[in-house]
């Protein structure tokens, strides 16, 4: 489903960002991506989705090059950014409708599915209500949702967990496994190493913008906790 | 929809606030008192252009009334550029959304047509406040055919074209410089208050019509753009001429669009990233008071957004452009007149008066709680007192003022050889006024403070508190001005001219301090985030 080959970014004065990594994502598969603060996550993730231009390397989504054919790619993934920036002007059903519109999603799909999300979430009585008037917490759902309405094929997520409560976290995972079920691919940065033992199927830690291990979960961490292992890595 | 239109629909819903219109209790609905007011808005808006039209005719006579269409297709034309220029930058190149619109299934092109019909449509609402009244006063005293209207209506559409692209083209030329140098900010800064300055000295150049409307014509087309003259002359009945406008507003938007469809993610890309800096390496780390901590923090962040700059800059920089232009004019004037350096005792005030006057217009302290958007916690959750937070907060506006009052004063004696007593009136006065400004704009900020913006542009420039301090300003300034004009007539006494403004000023000055000492603190305990 998303297939990385010598991926490397230089942002100015030729500082590597991001140096020659390869990974591959089945499709079904959780993949957890952590690394320490600056060591290149966003860099790559945001590289994955279509918003951050490079000169080295490949990203591969179904196939399809994010550079070659981003509209593709676009079409069948769903990202959402640590902190997302919505248009805070605009109702959460507004802001809903936009993407569903965006991505030709029928009115009775919609229907359900916000529905749907929005009463999991518990955001239901506040899609009238203006963006800008909703918590940092209120915000990622609603960014959540609109990436659940999507269906995406593969859902990216940088740090999906920050600023959520304990149940609406536990529902962002039972949601990821649900979809990976129905075959769709999760990447996803983040810093709570717990949750990505328990949920990633593979996972790789980047530092310094080279990855430094890559595997599946029992092949990286072997008998030790995932925390271990980081710590031992980032200590070298 | 297309996914164009999706996209603009949604971006102008969200920009334009127009969810505001809307009923606090039931959001469904919109508020019908809400939009009466917004359309009693902008009729005051489009009623008052009409009768700025009907007073330049009336001023330059019936028989110059061709000269208001020249005229306003200029202005058109300079107001596009100034707008857009700012508004290119942060967004084209720096916009929150591009992170959200790129990872979307949609092409390069589209983004980029959206974010260019969205200035674009900035520069429609400008110009029905402003081309559209002109018109119409210009068809009621010249004769016009059917065609001079079809064509006036499709200038009204095309005209915006050429300035869009020039400026956008120099906001791409400005992202492809400024992420290169560590100080981007001032840079910014630099070239803007460049361009504003020029702007404001083509500006103070047509001011000449009242002398002689038949030169003013002549020097416009000087500084008319090719495209307006083109325009204008085409409307006349010039075929040729409209046809080279068309061509030159046409072709270089379909060249930006183009272009920016191939270089919009590259330059998004180079203005995101940061150049980091030497390593840093610890030194005494030096300890300052809360007052000075506080000062340098309001100065940092003040001079950290190049839109909060440019945008309070203004009143002062056009105190001095006004006291340069004045001296130039006022001696031409006199040696016409043929009178004597005695003379310019009675001149003295007028320039102190302009002065205040341009000072009335901003202040940095109207958006500066405003500002702090979702930072003011830290300043709640500090121990530090509501009085040392306006301190610092004051300091900005004084820091940016008091040097131009500096310079006004040495070009007032050099230019045109100020006393003693109308050097240190020079200064006072408006130092008062800049304290009035200073105080009164924090206190109508905490009143009406704006903490939901996604850019700088939205809290120094569409808020309320802005708005009201250059209202209270302005009627302040008349009143100054008023009442030591009252004086001066009464008795053509400078000394008790500047008397009574220094007193009046003085007035204004404490009842501002007092305000904001008292109802100012309560209000700041009570703003909540």
């Amino acid at each position: 489903m998303l297939e990385i080959k010598n991926f490397s970014k230089t942002y100015t004065k030729g500082k590597k960002a991001v140096d020659n990594i390869n990974l591959h994502i089945k499709p079904g598969e959780v993949f957890g991506f952590i690394g320490h603060n600056g060591a290149g996550k966003t860099t790559t993730i945001k590289s994955i989705v279509g918003i951050l231009d490079f000169e080295e390397g490949e990203i591969l989504i179904d196939g399809n090059s994010i550079k070659d054919d981003p509209i593709k790619c676009k079409s069948i993934t769903a990202y959402i950014p640590d902190s997302p920036e919505l248009y805070e002007q605009l109702t959460g059903i507004q802001y809903l409708n936009f993407i569903c519109d965006i991505y030709k999603i029928s009115t009775d799909r919609r229907k359900e599915d916000i529905e749907k999300y929005a009463k999991i979430f518990e955001l239901a009585g506040r899609l009238g209500d203006l963006i800008s008037s909703y918590s940092h917490g209120m915000k990622q759902k609603l960014a959540l949702i609109s990436a659940l309405v999507r269906k995406p094929k593969l859902l990216v997520l940088d740090e999906p967990f920050v600023g959520l409560d304990p149940k609406a976290s536990f529902l962002v995972k039972e949601i990821m496994k649900e979809m990976c079920k129905e075959g769709s691919s999760i990447f996803f940065s983040t810093h709570i190493l717990e949750v990505a033992e328990k949920l990633c199927d593979h996972v790789a830690i980047i530092k310094n913008g080279k990855i430094i291990a890559y595997g599946t979960m029992d092949d990286v961490k072997g008998d030790k906790s995932l925390e271990d292992v980081f710590l031992e890595t980032a200590n070298e | 929809m297309s996914k164009f239109l999706t996209t603009l629909k949604y971006n102008v819903l969200n920009n334009f606030a127009i969810n505001k219109l809307r009923k606090k209790k039931d959001p469904s609905k919109f508020s019908a008192g809400k939009i009466f007011l917004f359309v009693l808005l902008g009729l005051f808006l489009f009623g008052t252009a009409l009768l700025y039209s009907f007073m330049f005719i009336e001023m330059i006579g019936a028989e110059f009334a061709e000269t208001l269409l020249s005229l306003g297709i200029f202005m058109c034309v300079l107001l596009s550029l100034i707008v857009t220029v700012s508004n290119a930058i942060s967004y084209l190149f720096k916009s929150k959304d591009f992170n959200l619109l790129m990872s979307l299934p949609l092409k390069t092109n589209t983004v980029v047509l959206t974010k260019i019909s969205y200035l674009l449509l900035i520069n429609y609402v400008l110009f029905a406040f402003l081309y559209l009244p002109i018109l119409i006063v210009y068809g009621i005293y010249v004769e016009t055919t059917l065609l001079f209207w079809v064509l006036a209506i499709l200038t009204f559409i095309l005209l915006p074209l050429f300035p869009v692209s020039i400026s956008t083209f120099i906001a791409y030329g400005l992202s492809l410089i400024l992420p290169r140098f560590r100080y981007k900010n001032l840079l910014t800064i630099i070239f803007s208050l460049a361009l504003m300055v020029f702007i404001m000295v083509i500006n103070f150049s047509t001011s000449i019509a009242a002398e002689d409307p038949s030169r003013f014509s002549q020097s416009i087309s000087q500084f008319l753009s090719k495209t307006g003259e083109w325009a204008y002359n085409g409307m006349k009945g010039d075929f040729l001429d409209y046809l080279f406008f068309i061509l030159i507003s046409v072709i270089p938007f379909v060249v930006l669009i183009k272009l920016l469809g191939f270089v919009f993610l590259k330059a998004n890309t180079r203005f995101s990233s940061s150049i980091s800096g030497r390593k840093y390496k610890f030194t005494d780390l030096k300890i300052k008071g809360q007052g000075t901590t506080l000062a340098k923090k309001e100065l940092k962040r003040y001079f950290g957004s190049p839109m909060y700059v440019l945008n309070t800059i203004v009143g002062p920089l056009l105190s001095t452009v006004s006291v340069v232009v004045f001296a130039i004019s006022i001696e031409k004037a006199m040696a016409e007149l043929d009178l004597g350096l005695e003379a310019m005792q009675f001149v003295n005030p007028i320039i102190v008066a302009l002065v205040v006057f341009m000072l009335g217009i901003t202040s940095t302290t109207a958006s500066s709680i405003s500002i702090e958007g979702k930072q003011f916690w830290i300043l709640k959750s500090s121990p530090i007192t509501p009085k040392q937070v306006f301190h610092g907060k004051i300091i900005v506006n004084l820091v940016i003022t008091v040097p131009f009052l500096i310079i006004n004063a040495v070009l007032a004696v050099v230019l045109l050889n100020f006393g003693v007593l109308d050097t240190i009136m020079l200064i006072v006065i408006p130092l008062l006024v800049t304290l009035f400004m200073s105080y009164m704009g924090l206190f109508v900020n905490l009143l009406f403070p704006r903490f939901d913006y996604d850019s700088d542009v939205k809290a120094v420039k569409q808020s309320l508190s802005v708005l009201i301090t250059m209202g209270v300003g302005f009627v302040v300034a008349a009143i100054i001005i008023g009442t030591s004009g009252y004086v001066y007539s009464n008795t053509g006494n400078p000394i008790y001219t500047y008397l009574t403004g220094l007193i009046t000023s003085l007035v204004f000055a404490i009842l501002s301090i007092v305000l904001l000492y008292t109802k100012g603190e309560q209000k700041y305990n009570k703003i909540e985030i």
